[in-house]
This record gives C-alpha cells, structure tokens and sequence, in this order.
C-alpha cells in the first residue's frame, strides 16, 4: 500500500479548516472551508495566520488539487476573505486553486431558477432580519450568547461577501448537488468521489423551518405583538404569551441555521478501497 | 349556569381514510358548554385561527344562536369541505369531544384542570408548514402544521382526526398527572404517548361511520390492519406513524425513545380490546360490539389515570393503576384484569404476576374519623393527614411532602344487570422528591432529584380504601440513566441556555433535575 491518506483537522475555534492528503505520485491536496464564527469568545480570527501558513507549507507550492466550500455559513467561508483583508494572504495567488467545488445554492444565479428555495430564503432572512431590528431597537435587552452566535452564524451581508471571494478563487468553479457528474470537475487521480447532498432543490431543507409567526406593522417581534388583538371571550394573557412564543427568536434562528447546514456538500471519498468518509454538516 | 347546546361538524377520520373507504368526511357532534362565542370560542377552549404565512388572524367563525331558548346552536359553516373555516370547526369538535370523553360520569366523573393555570386550551389549526404537531403547555395550545406532500399537496395534520385526538390527549393527561411533563423515567414519557394513541383509537371507535366501514371490510374484525390500528395513516404517509397491534415486547426495544418504547404497552392494551370485543360479539352484532367495547375500554384506558401516583411512573405502576381501579369497580369481571396480566407479563414489563397484586376495597383505621369535606377543602387539614399518617402512605421519614389538590369524582359504574351505582371518590395525592446518583459525567452534578409519590382513592360514603398506590421509582434508576445519557450525549440537555433547547436541566448543589422532558414528544418531529 502506497502510504497512507492523511486528514488535517485545524481548530480554528467554532468553524472548521480541513486539509486531506492523498498519498499519490506527486501528493495531491483537497481543502475543505476555512473559517470560524466571526466574533464573540472563541472566535479569535487570529487563528487563520498559523493554520494557512501550515497549509501553504504542507502544498510547498504545488497548487492546492480542490478546494470545497460546503456551505453559506460564516464559520466556514470567512477565513479566505480575512486573510486576503488582515494577513495579506491572497488564497488565489498563493494556494493556486485548480478547482473549486461550492454547494449548489451558491451559485450567484441559483435563486434566479429556483423559485420555491427563493421564496424560502426570503422568509428566512425576513425572519433574521426581524430578529436583528428587534435587538437594535432602543432599549431592547442584549441578546444571549446562543441568540447572538446564531445571529453570527446566519449574517447573510457578511456572508455574500466572503461566498463571492471563493467564487473567484479557480475560473473551474463548479456548484455541486447529488445530481452533478463530476467527470471534469476534479483531476484527483486514485480516488472515487461520490456526492450524497444536498439536494438539488434546496427548498427541502426549510419544510421544518418555523418562521417567526406573527408578521405585520414594523415587523419587530414587539410590535406584532401590540398589533395583534385578543379575540372577544379569549384569555388574553395567554394569547399574548402564545403570540411571544410563536416568536421565538432563538428558535427561529436556529431553524434559519439548521436550513443553511442541510445544503453542505456531503460526500464520499474512497482511496485504495477503503472509504474514509468525510461527511460536512 | 344552565350548559347550552351547539352541533359543530367533525372530520369523521383524515381524508385519505375518507376517499379510501368512500364515506362521508362529516358527522355532527353535539357538544356542550357554558357558552358559544364566534371563533369557536368557548369557557375552555378558543381556537385561533392565525394565517400561517402572514400571522394575521382570519375572521371569527360566526356563531349561530338557537332560534328559541335552550334551543340547538351552531356555527356557519362553508359548503368547501377542504375550507379552513370546516378544519376549524372540526379541530374543535373533535378536542371538545375528547375531552368529554375523558370527563363522563362513567369514566372519571370530574371536570379535568389544564396543568395551566387559564381557563382555556388554544387551538391554533394552522399554524404553520411543518411535520409536526404537538400540544405545549408553556403556550397552553394545540398546534398543528402542515407539510407538502408528494403530489405537492398541502397535508394538514389538523384534519386527522387521529392526530387531533391524540395532542388532546397530551393535553389532558397533562392535567391528570402533570409531574410526566418534567419526567426523567423513560417509561414515564412513553405512557404519555402510550395513552395519547390509544384515546385516538377510541376516536376512531366512536365514529359509527368509520366503524361501520372498517367492520364491514374485515368481516366484522379489528385484528388487521385497518383504520383502527394505524394512526395518523395520511400524515405520516404510506407507513402509519405506529402500529398498536403488535407483539413487542420490552427487552426488544433497545433504545429508550418513548415513541418506540410506547408501542410495548400499547400492543398490551391492544390486547385487551381485542379479548373484549371478542366477548362483546358473542352476545351483539359486531358494530354494536365495538360501540359497547369501547366504552367498557374507555373507562379502564382513563379512569386508572386518576390513581396514577404523583410523580415518576414506570408501565408496571400503570398496570397496577388499571387493575386496582378496575378490580374496586368490578371485582367479579376479571376479563380485562386477565388479559393485562398476561400480556404485562409477556412483554417482560413485569417479571412475573405477583408484581401486580393490588389490595382494593379494604378498611384502614387511619381513616376513622376523617372528615373529608374538610380534607378536601383544607390544606391545612390535607398535610396534617399526610404528615400523621407517613406509614400508610408510604411517605419516608424526614422528606418534605407536597400534598396535591384533593378531587371529588362523582363516578358511575354500570353493573352486569345493568343497574348503576354512583360513588362519591376522594382521591388524595401527596408527592416528595427522592435524590438517586447521577452519572452522566463531570459536566452535570452527582446526584439528581426524582419526584415520586402516592395515590389514595377512598370510596367517601363507606370509609373503604378502593386503592393506595406507590410509585415503584427504584425499578427504573438505570431506565433513567440510560434515557438522560443519551440526551447528554445528543447535547439535548442544556444546562445554560433554555432557548431553543428541548429539554433543561437545573442544577444546585451538586443535584440536578430535568424539566419540560415531555416536549420530546412532538409528534412526527425530525
């Protein structure tokens, strides 16, 4: 057996930067996400700086074989961008993608032909939008630690930059789904790659996703609440509680969340007949 | 006040079932209460009708006064059998139904507390696009979803009749015994889930359109498949969400999740549905059978509830619930009693019969004396009873004792030669927390705190004990280590943020307890 394959896992802290060796003639390199969570503790972006410096090390200048970029969250596309601001590290320049492999909601025209997942992001960042205004309102109370990391997570401003940084990295960049033949797209010889998610149809992934519930007015949780009248003969303590409950932010947003992490790519890699599976969520 | 009357159309079962067996979606139900307002709003339920895309609320469903006093009311209906105004009015029905069900003279005899402290139950027919469907006792409602099936259809879990009855049920037993909604035990949750399927299949049993067609279908039999053993068939696709009718028995449930682990003791009192129809047919026709079985079930399945012991509870306390309020009812009809044995001992739930012996229908001294209007009204008088009276109750030295609301059914009970006899019940529950070593690592404390109890149901007329019951809590300690380290291991016990998560945990003192467990049940979550 020629070697054995080996998986770099970085901890940069609530984010995830993965670099598979494969042990053919010359090595050949597959990088998945380089990112973490963009602020609040344990979100030191000062952990990109060691971990690329470790990557460009172990490439020695070859250029990088693939680079995945599984899915639109800030704890796994920011780092390029970072360091292309803050390091002056260009991942282009220095990392020389062949290919590039992003999920297939990714792709800037992807909504322009998908009408349903349209319709459901719109609702998820309508709902994420309502959850940020409700905390900017004067005297609104700080959110929690778990309300402002998924708040983070799910800053989709922040996050469209970095994804349109990635697009740019190889001018082969593909957009994968489970129905995307890979001949082409990839020159990774010794290996079988096979792609299990996501769907092609993202609208899937938002069938559990409960938006805030209560939308009118101004569209703060608040003011909903103060729009909403109790009907005639119903407890109106309990109408206004089930109404602030239907608008659980933290909830919300974690639907909003768990619908981004369902479009990762998950794929099977297999390399002299063993399948180390790497699957990313 | 004089209770008015209203007729208010129900879905007879989910319209796949309807089409399937071609019948008619309707039937009228008459319900009763204090008063109808439009909505259908009601002294204890109100149903809100939120659009599920803009939150705004739709127009009341306009109530209809009888022309003349003591006349028959009803609401305005929409000749669109599919219309949200109809899956109002039939969500409402069919809760309001469930709940007399549970409530009858014949079965508890009492009017049953939300374990809320509102008057009213929310009904919330659409509340948005989700699998799911579930009853929350933080909200005080029902809530029900929708989901986009195959053919691209919207399938409402409101219009299941199966569903609608099974999240009443939650709701009701919540009120019943609501120490199982912060339940560390396993078993505890699945007898919620146990009890919520079973009050659907006695939904199904009094349609006397659907029983009819199924009985006629099976040649007058409920031992296949069919629309009696399958719940929910619609929204949970092609495979029903749980069979009733099985064989399962308890050591083949590896896990500990309550839905799995409920279909043990459902497929027990299965059993005994089928033994009493099989008996009911040898002197009736089959759908005169099923009407008068699923009476007699009725009455067993809800009125052991009422001698639940507080607290943690284990299938075997259930069993012994049942036989003890079956065995003071009828002490000469072991029919059902029989069959519960055998099958509660077949499934491993009970290692051999001995283990459901209960002593009903006994004199105890230390209820001379008692008086038990003061009892019940004075909780003064309630813990001076407890406390005085520790070793019959079961209560430990030195533990600190919470001495639940006394209640007063007024029950009926129907005798072979079809006299009835009315007995006025005291149902005295006190509760205490037991402490038991916690191992699910550093991160949680060392010790973890049960709540458990004891159940006193005295016939008030005669002074005679019908039934003192204990919960056996030391019998699940590993039960409850494996449930809670599976949730930590899954990270479903949060000991910092309540948002967002299932399941909380407080610790002090190095003492932990779970609470809000029960919310687990949700039905047909992902």
């Amino acid at each position: 057996m020629a070697g054995r394959i080996r998986v770099r896992m970085y901890n940069v802290r609530l984010g995830d930067a993965i670099l598979v060796t494969i042990p053919s003639s010359p090595k050949q390199h597959i990088l998945i996400d380089v990112g973490n969570k963009s602020a609040g503790p344990g979100a030191d972006k000062s952990v990109f700086e060691p971990v690329l410096k470790n990557i460009i090390k172990v490439l020695d200048g070859a250029p990088l074989d693939l680079y995945i970029s599984t899915h639109e969250h800030m704890d796994h596309v920011q780092g390029f961008l970072y360091a292309s601001e803050q390091l002056g590290i260009d991942a282009k320049a220095v990392l020389k993608p062949k290919y590039v492999w992003m999920t297939g909601s990714a792709h800037p025209r992807y909504y322009d032909t998908h009408d349903e997942a349209d319709k459901k992001l719109a609702l998820a960042r309508m709902a994420y939008n309502q959850a940020v205004r409700f905390y900017a309102a004067p005297g609104a109370a700080p959110p929690s630690q778990f309300v402002r990391t998924l708040l983070d997570l799910n800053n989709y401003i922040e996050t469209d930059k970095c994804v349109g940084y990635l697009r740019k990295l190889s001018k082969k960049t593909y957009y994968i789904d489970r129905t995307t033949k890979l001949t082409g797209k990839h020159a990774l010889k010794s290996v079988r790659i096979s792609i299990w998610a996501p769907e092609e149809d993202t609208s899937v992934y938002y069938g559990t996703f409960q938006p805030l519930a209560v939308r009118a007015g101004d569209g703060s949780p608040a003011a909903i609440a103060a729009n909403l009248l109790p009907p005639q003969g119903v407890d109106a303590g309990a109408f206004y509680n089930l109404v602030q409950l239907r608008n659980n932010i933290g909830d919300t947003l974690l639907q909003i969340d768990k619908a981004a992490n369902n479009t990762s790519i998950v794929f099977c890699l297999e390399w002299n007949e063993e399948a180390p599976l790497l699957r990313r969520r | 006040m004089a209770l008015q009357e209203a007729a208010v159309p129900m879905l007879v079962a989910d319209p796949t079932v309807c089409r399937k067996r071609q019948i008619d979606c309707f039937e009228d139900v008459r319900i009763r209460e204090q008063f109808f307002l439009d909505g259908p709003v009601t002294r204890r339920l109100a149903v809100l009708d939120f659009d599920e895309t803009t939150g705004a609320l739709h127009p009341r469903i306009a109530y209809l006064r009888p022309a003349r006093t003591g006349g028959r009311g009803a609401y305005a209906r929409n000749p669109d059998p599919a219309s949200r105004e109809m899956q109002a009015l039939s969500v409402f029905a069919t809760v309001m139904k469930t709940i007399t069900q549970f409530e009858e003279p014949e079965v508890l005899g009492r009017e049953v507390r939300w374990a809320f402290d509102a008057p009213q139950l929310l009904i919330i027919p659409r509340a948005g696009e989700w699998k799911n469907a579930f009853y929350q006792r933080e909200s005080h409602s029902l809530q029900f979803f929708y989901y986009i099936g195959d053919d691209n259809q919207r399938i409402y879990s409101c219009s299941s009749r199966d569903i609608v009855a099974h999240e009443t049920a939650h709701a009701l037993l919540d009120g019943i015994a609501p120490d199982l909604y912060h339940s560390a035990t396993p078993q505890s949750l699945a007898l919620h889930e146990c009890v919520a399927d079973m009050v659907a299949l006695m939904s199904a049993f009094s349609s006397r359109t659907l029983a009819q067609s199924v009985l006629e279908d099976t040649n007058g039999s409920i031992s296949e498949p069919s629309a009696f053993s399958q719940l929910a068939e619609e929204f949970g696709g092609k495979k029903a969400l749980r069979s009733l009718r099985n064989d399962t028995k308890l050591g083949d449930v590896s896990g500990t999740e309550p839905h799995r682990l409920s279909e043990v003791l459902s497929g027990a009192l299965y059993a005994i549905v089928e033994q009493l129809f099989e008996k009911a047919k040898r002197s009736f026709t089959p759908d005169v059978a099923l009407g008068g079985m699923a009476s007699q079930f009725r009455r067993i399945l809800v009125r052991a509830l009422d001698y639940l012991p507080p607290g943690e509870i284990s299938f075997a306390d259930y069993g012994r619930a049942i036989i003890a309020s079956d065995q003071a009812a009828y002490p000469e009809d072991t029919t059902a009693r029989t069959t519960l044995i055998a099958e509660l001992t077949k499934r491993g739930i009970v290692p051999k019969a001995d283990a459901l012996a209960v002593r009903t229908n006994f004199t105890a001294k230390e209820l001379d004396g008692v008086d038990f209007e003061t009892l019940t009204s004075s909780d003064w008088a309630a813990y001076e009873f407890a406390n005085r009276n520790r070793g019959l109750l079961g209560i430990p030295k030195d533990v600190r004792i919470r001495v639940l609301p006394r209640l007063r059914p007024k029950r009926i009970f129907r005798q072979k030669d079809k006299s009835k006899t009315e007995v006025h019940e005291c149902l005295f529950k006190v509760s205490w927390d037991q402490k038991e070593p916690n191992k699910l690592g550093s991160k949680f404390a060392r010790e973890r705190q049960i709540t458990v109890g004891t159940t006193l149901a005295i016939d008030a007329d005669t002074r005679v004990v019908r039934a003192l019951l204990t919960s056996d809590h030391r019998s699940q300690v590993e039960n409850r280590d494996a449930f809670l380290g599976k949730l930590a291991d899954s990270n479903l016990l949060s000991t910092e943020e309540p948002v967002g998560a299932e399941v909380r945990v407080e610790q002090m003192n190095d003492v932990m307890r779970v609470r809000c467990t029960a919310r687990m049940l949700h039905l047909g979550s992902e």
